[in-house]
Parts: structure tokens; C-alpha cells; sequence
């Protein structure tokens, strides 16, 4: 007879049913998984969601353009500049609304630092999900220093509600400039700390390598898009694909990895802050000597935007961020449609779960980076 | 099915076209547009459902390609009835299209034919009527809730 999990012969084996979630601590949010286990395997994984569920497209056919705009930094809370952006853009194309070049150097200059503090939390929660405390104090600390400058800009630490229709409301100042360059001085040597801690640490490698392999076929029937993508060997990033605002402009690598595990999603990651930096500095060096106007000169409040539809793709820190709005001439849109990253990995995860041990799920979970508003919207 | 159309489509510059296919041939175009190397469109980005109104009386439906190596993209568009709404569902071809499917089933009240396992997604299950049709009442929760 065949000896199981534990020593436990498959005759005597029974399966159990639990439920992770809604509230759990590392779920992130609300997600529910229901988790069919035979002894310590994961035989079946069923997410349940909506437990977040706002109505977000309902309440834009209900709301004007400026009024819903505020509400879809929610929709991403981690990483509010790309919805908002995304929803900007489209826009902007359907009203044929042009940006002058410094908008466009501010909105990425704050959706990099976005993505810097939106990779920080996932590397201390990811860490800490598995049992190190210590990270989550050290990446809070940095993301601090990123939130506080937003607060400095926008008078909000994380939803920020700061793009307008063909604009941003406030210039950035030189000094504010200046403190960011000195934030970006300091980054480099601290991630080389995480690394330190983390990327040798046997205890952190041996839960992660091998561990939740998404392959190149499963990952495009899937639909996932971002690192996540990206640390399963296929090189695609819309910023060098189909490169928006002035990406085109700017040096900057697209990193990628091979094996699609979770530690290659971790690597990956932290390849990715270094390349905010490249482009953090990038910008502000611009900034500094090219002063313009970019507060927009659009009559926000009565914006009516012509008849059509559009699609803008940003590529956001969770996956391809695709904002679709339809509108039939009128003050409101006539249908808006969110599609993020996030959605798409959660749908993966029974499949990445199947057969694994239970205290893998976090080690798969966590490296995922799924964060349950953008699910749910 | 005339593929030219699909050869001419360009997205980049910030325009929005899409190619009319008829309900029956989707599943075919689809995998055609998958499948052949001309093509590639290997990644379903999303399905979007668009309510045309009780006037019109049609459902639109956009499949929104996208391929990895060349990075264009292509849209379908299906229109379809929208008393009696039925579409053959693709998550044999897509597997990323099941959520998708049972969201626009959740908000729409579209049915997927052949999807084995529709069910509402984000709505609670026992959610009366759906929400992003143009005629939903909008603020009905005692209804839907005292079932």
C-alpha cells in the first residue's frame, strides 16, 4: 500500500473542506478561498469573490467625468496614478485633449514612484505572509518616504485624485524635485539591503524556488499580464510595446526571468524598482530645466466628451490596466470598463494550488501581488 | 470570413476599430486569430459588454486581442439580441475568458452557451436582476435582498 502525506496511508484518508477568508490576514483584502484538502495536499481551490464589490462601472454611468474621478484612484488603492491615468487617457483621446510634454513627465515620474511604493509593500507583506517580521519594517520605512512626498504634492497619502482632464492641479516645485532626487541617491542601497536579507536567505528560497511555476502557455491562456508575466520569460511590457506619454524617450530596461516561480516573481520585482530609479531620475533631471504650463485649460466640471469609445492600456505594477469608456455625447460616460491584473491572477490560482502543500499557499499567494479592490471594483 | 480586415487593423495611433462578426463564426475567427502564425493574437485582454439600449434592443460584445510578439491588437464585436441573449462561450480557446464570462453573465444577464459553470461573480448569488443593463432600478436592495 501506498504510504501518503505524514505517513498516513491513502485508505485512511479523508477529505476536509475549509474556508481562508473573507477575513483573513493574508489575503489582502477579502479574498475567500474555499480549499479541499487531503491531509496537508491542496486537492481543490475554489476563490470565491465580490466581498469588495463597489459598482465602480455602474456608478460612472451615473456620475460626470469629473465627478468619477476621484473614485478610481480606489480602484487600485496601492497604485491609484495608473487607474487614474488610464481613465485620464482615454478620455483625453475621445476629447482630443492634448497634454503638454511636462504633464506627461510629472504623470510618470509619480506613477514610477507609484510603482516603487506599490512594489515595497508587496516585498514586506509577501515576506511577511511567509513568517519574516523583520522586512516589513524596513520596506514601510522607505514607502513612508515615497507617501510622504505624494502627500507633499497632493495633499494625500494614497488616493490621490491628482491627473485632471489634459493636466495635473498642481506644478512640481524645485525643491520638491530636489527632495525626490535625494530619496532616489539613498533607494539604491537600500534594496541592496532586501537583498541581502532576502535573496541568499536558504529558509527564503527553499519555500519559494520551484514553488507555483506559471509557464509560458498557462500564463497567456490565463491572461496574466505584468512581472507576473514577465518572470515566466515572455518579455512584454505595453511601456516598450506600445509606449505611452513619452516612455519612447526614456532609458530603461524591461527585466525578465525564466522559471515563472515564485522566487523569479520575487527577483523580479526588485529588478523592476531599480529600473523606477533609472526613470525617477530621468524625470526629475528634465523637470528641473524645462518649466511649462500643466494646469489644464479644459472646463473640467462641464466637460462633454464626443460621441465614441476608446481603450487605454497602462502597464500597471499588478498586469495591463485597461481602461474602456464609451460615450455617447453627453456630460456622463455611457459605459465604463475596468480590466486589471489582478482578476486575471486570482483566476490562475486554483490551478497553481492543485496538489500543493497547504502552507505553499501563501508562498504562491503572496508572490502574486493580488490585491482584491482592483478584483472586485 | 474575410481576414483582411484584421491585417489592415491598426491601433496604435489612438483609434478604436473593431471588426463585426456574427455569433455563430466567433468561435472560428477566434481561433483562427490564435492560431495562425500570420496573426498570433495569443492573449485575450478582456471581454467587454456594452447595453445599446431598450430602444436598440442589441447587446455589444468586444473581445479586445492582444499578440506578444507583434504587440497590435484586434477587436471583434458581436451584436446580439437582447431579449433572447445567447453567445457561444470561448473559454476552450481563452481560459482566461471563464471569468469574464460569468461577470458579464452577473451584470448583463448574457448567456454563454457551453460554459459548463456560469454563475454570478462579484453580485451575491441571490441577486435579482442585472445591474449594468440600462433599464436596471437602481437603490432596489430590499428587493433584492427578501427574497
Amino acid at each position: 500500500m501506498m504510504k501518503g502525506w505524514l505517513g498516513m496511508t491513502n485508505q485512511s484518508s479523508t477529505k476536509m473542506k475549509i474556508n481562508i477568508g473573507p477575513q483573513h490576514p493574508s489575503t489582502h483584502g477579502v479574498l475567500r478561498l474555499v480549499l479541499e484538502l487531503d491531509g496537508e495536499i491542496i486537492k481543490s481551490c475554489e476563490p470565491v469573490i465580490g466581498y469588495l464589490h463597489r459598482g465602480m462601472e455602474k456608478m460612472a454611468e451615473n456620475r460626470t467625468y469629473l465627478q468619477y474621478l476621484p473614485t478610481v484612484d480606489r480602484i487600485d488603492y496601492l497604485g491609484g496614478f495608473f487607474d487614474a491615468y488610464a481613465f485620464c487617457d482615454a478620455v483625453e483621446n475621445l476629447a482630443q485633449i492634448e497634454l503638454t510634454k511636462r504633464t506627461k513627465y510629472i504623470r510618470i515620474l509619480t506613477m514610477e514612484m507609484n510603482r516603487l511604493s506599490s512594489h515595497l509593500l508587496w516585498l514586506g507583506t509577501f515576506l511577511l505572509d511567509m513568517g519574516a517580521t523583520s522586512p516589513l519594517f524596513y520596506t514601510f520605512r522607505d514607502r513612508e518616504e515615497i507617501l510622504s512626498l505624494f502627500e507633499e504634492l497632493t495633499g494625500q497619502r494614497m488616493m490621490y485624485n491628482y491627473y485632471t482632464f489634459g493636466g495635473v492641479r498642481h506644478d512640481v516645485s524645485n525643491i520638491w524635485l530636489r527632495k525626490v532626487a535625494e530619496f532616489v541617491k539613498k533607494m539604491p542601497k537600500k534594496i541592496k539591503d532586501y537583498e541581502n536579507i532576502i535573496t541568499d536567505n536558504p529558509i527564503f528560497v527553499t519555500r519559494t524556488k520551484d514553488i507555483g511555476v506559471i509557464s509560458k502557455h498557462a500564463a497567456l491562456q490565463y491572461s496574466i499580464t505584468g512581472p507576473n508575466l514577465r518572470a515566466s520569460g515572455i518579455n512584454v511590457d505595453y511601456r516598450k510595446q506600445n509606449p505611452y506619454l513619452v516612455y519612447d524617450k526614456l532609458d530603461f530596461e524591461v527585466p525578465t526571468a525564466e522559471n515563472g516561480d515564485s522566487f523569479d516573481r520575487y527577483a523580479l520585482r526588485i529588478a523592476e524598482m531599480r529600473e523606477c530609479l533609472k526613470i525617477i531620475s530621468q524625470c526629475v533631471a528634465w523637470l528641473k530645466v524645462n518649466p511649462e504650463e500643466v494646469i489644464s485649460s479644459v472646463k473640467q466640471p462641464m466637460l462633454k466628451v464626443p460621441e465614441g469609445e476608446f481603450i487605454s492600456n497602462v502597464e500597471a505594477p499588478r498586469g495591463v490596466c485597461s481602461c474602456y469608456v464609451k460615450s455617447d455625447g453627453t456630460g456622463r460616460p455611457y459605459r465604463v470598463k475596468w480590466r486589471t491584473g489582478s482578476y486575471y491572477a486570482v483566476q490562475i490560482l486554483p490551478k497553481l494550488l492543485e496538489n500543493s502543500i497547504y502552507p505553499d499557499l501563501m508562498a504562491i499567494f503572496g508572490s502574486l501581488d493580488v490585491i482584491l479592490p482592483e478584483v472586485d471594483r | 470570413m474575410n481576414f483582411d480586415d484584421f491585417k489592415m487593423m491598426n491601433n496604435a495611433d489612438g483609434s478604436f476599430n473593431k471588426v463585426l462578426v456574427e455569433p455563430a463564426e466567433l468561435c472560428v475567427v477566434l481561433s483562427y486569430l490564435k492560431n495562425n502564425a500570420e496573426f498570433a493574437f495569443d492573449r485575450l485582454n478582456t471581454i467587454i459588454a456594452v447595453d445599446l439600449g431598450v430602444e436598440v434592443g442589441k447587446f455589444e460584445l468586444i473581445y479586445d486581442l492582444h499578440s506578444i510578439e507583434t504587440g497590435k491588437t484586434a477587436r471583434i464585436s458581436v451584436i446580439i439580441d437582447r431579449n433572447s441573449p445567447h453567445i457561444p462561450s470561448v473559454v476552450e480557446i481563452f481560459k482566461s475568458a471563464y471569468f469574464d464570462e460569468c461577470e458579464i453573465y452577473d451584470m448583463f444577464g448574457i448567456v454563454f452557451d457551453k460554459n459548463s459553470d456560469l454563475k454570478r461573480l462579484l453580485m451575491p448569488q441571490s441577486w435579482i436582476g442585472y445591474p449594468l443593463r440600462k433599464d436596471y432600478v437602481q437603490n432596489d436592495e430590499r428587493l433584492a435582498w427578501n427574497d
